[in-house]
């Protein structure tokens, strides 16, 4: 060992703990004679040197001490068949092994002390406040419920006025009211009754009843105020000539008609019947009266027909003071029935040169206005 | 998870929550606090949770927000009047289950929690270890520790009845 003032620090340590052979503690201590100053040294590094104090003794040495019966796995075993993680086969053999021992069945009682039990009684009574609702939910399936209601009501409203309109285009042609007209009518039309207003509004369609006598009433006379109206009616009359149809395929006429309400007056026909042979006069005065106000309506098929239109009045001579409720049928589909009672209706109306007054018109029936 | 079968949940596991929170916290309204906040979290993820798994997620939720309030106000303080109030004013403990309450403070929350658990879910070391957040094996020796150290506690002399 080579000592010499380079590296004695590290063997003086060595020295006093110990760590050196006998040789080397031999070399060190020839060292240190040859240096007196650094014998001083080393004696300060042996005073930090730690003395044993007196020995400790563990007084609880059993406590530790570990019995061959009891295996440090069975505690394990135990915690865990407390746990009920054990499968039934290892349960069934620690129970087994805690039977036999009567040290683990104090232990297993112990242990069994330390489970908990749940108490039913803590509750958390304000659940109220945990409870939720989805409004939106709610609102959009009520919303979704009330829509299709609404849609189907709306189809079966829709399907209904499509029937029901399909159904009135069948119809016979409405008639047009003239309620302005009721005064002035009333009074130039003073002598006409309710036997006029069946005179020019009903039809007999029997083409079959040869017996019944055949109306027809035609102006007697004429004067300056009939001419111009005549000639009027002459004039529509050759326009629509076209449109007559053959007359031998039309049934027998028995009375005047000036609208197509036939079906309408069927009924009373007969009746009417009576009542107008007789009342021939009247009708002309009725015609008369009519013809002597400028501003009269005139409802005129036959330029209904002229203009396609099934029927829809037209307007002669307006004035500002009448108004008239048409009931446009416009877009009325015609049916073969209505358009029969139009050929017959224009037939009559040129034969007979029947003018409508402007009485209050319904259904097919002129009601006089007085 | 509809609205139906979270008011469901609400009706099952709000006691056994309030229950596990208040034995940890020992706070009824801290208690009633983290149980309202883990149903609003379920509530709000009603949708991920399936009705199956909402047990466990309550428990984890509620879980984590007693640990969050425990580092908030960094107390423990135990009540004397705790188990009056808690079980019911006409409701005495037994000298026994006193004493494993007392054992049951001087446990680590953790180590609480774990008992709790498993003692009054029912939870095996799997779920609890979803629920805190510990594997299989943690589980198993936290609990396992804290069952000696209650073992120990109640088997003093001072304890023994």
């Amino acid at each position: 060992m080579n000592i010499n003032r380079d590296n004695y620090e590290t063997i003086f340590l060595l020295y006093i703990d110990n760590e050196l052979s006998v040789a080397e503690r031999k070399a060190v201590e020839e060292f240190v004679a040859q240096h007196p100053d650094l014998y001083e040294e080393l004696m300060q590094l042996q005073d930090v040197v730690l003395a044993p104090e007196e020995p400790a003794i563990f007084a609880d040495k059993e406590s530790l001490l570990r019995s061959s019966l009891v295996d440090d796995t069975i505690e394990e075993n135990m915690l865990m068949l407390l746990d009920g993680e054990l499968e039934p086969s290892e349960a069934k053999a620690v129970n087994n092994m805690i039977a036999s021992n009567p040290k683990l069945q104090e232990d297993w009682a112990v242990l069994q002390r330390t489970k908990l039990e749940a108490d039913e009684k803590i509750i958390f009574a304000e659940k109220h406040l945990l409870y939720r609702r989805e409004k939106d939910n709610v609102i959009a399936g009520r919303f979704v419920r009330w829509a299709v209601a609404a849609m189907l009501i709306g189809a079966g409203f829709f399907t209904a006025m499509t029937f029901i309109n399909k159904k009135n285009t069948d119809k016979p042609d409405v008639a047009s009211i003239t309620p302005e007209n009721k005064e002035s009518q009333l009074a130039t039309n003073s002598q006409t009754d309710n036997k006029e207003k069946n005179n020019s509004a009903t039809t007999i369609m029997d083409s079959t009843d040869a017996a019944t006598p055949s109306v027809r009433s035609t102006p007697t006379e004429e004067d300056g105020n009939q001419a111009e109206e005549r000639k009027h009616q002459q004039q529509l009359a050759d326009n629509n000539q076209k449109n007559i149809p053959d007359e031998k395929l039309l049934p027998e006429i028995k009375t005047v008609v000036p609208q197509e309400n036939v079906l309408l007056a069927s009924n009373k026909t007969n009746q009417q019947i009576e009542k107008i042979s007789p009342e021939k006069t009247d009708l002309e005065m009725a015609i008369s009266a009519a013809q002597k106000k400028p501003d009269l309506r005139d409802i005129n098929m036959l330029d209904l027909q002229n203009t396609g239109i099934a029927s829809t009045a037209s307007l002669t001579e307006e004035t500002n003071d009448d108004r008239i409720l048409y009931l446009n049928e416009e877009d009325v589909s015609r049916s073969k029935a209505g358009g029969f009672f139009r050929k017959i209706k224009r037939t009559i109306t040129r034969k007979a040169n029947i003018k409508t007054g402007n009485g209050l018109k319904i259904a097919g029936f002129e009601i006089a206005l007085k | 998870m509809t609205e139906r079968e979270y008011n469901e949940c609400v009706n099952l596991y709000s006691d056994n929550v309030y229950r596990f929170i208040l034995k940890n916290l020992r706070n009824e309204e801290d208690a009633k606090d983290v149980v309202q906040g883990a149903f609003e979290k379920l509530w709000i993820n009603r949708e991920q949770v399936i009705t199956e798994k909402s047990k466990s997620f309550l428990f984890t939720i509620a879980y984590n927000q007693m640990i969050d309030h425990i580092r908030k106000s960094k107390r423990m303080s135990y009540k004397d009047e705790f188990a009056e109030t808690a079980l019911g004013a006409n409701q005495q403990q037994t000298n026994t289950k006193r004493i494993l309450q007392e054992a049951l403070s001087q446990l680590s929350e953790t180590q609480r929690s774990l008992v709790m658990l498993k003692d009054y879910e029912g939870y095996n070391y799997a779920e609890i270890g979803e629920i805190t957040g510990l594997n299989e094996s943690q589980v198993k020796v936290y609990l396992h520790r804290a069952r000696l150290q209650l073992k120990a506690y109640i088997i003093k002399p001072e304890n023994v009845i």
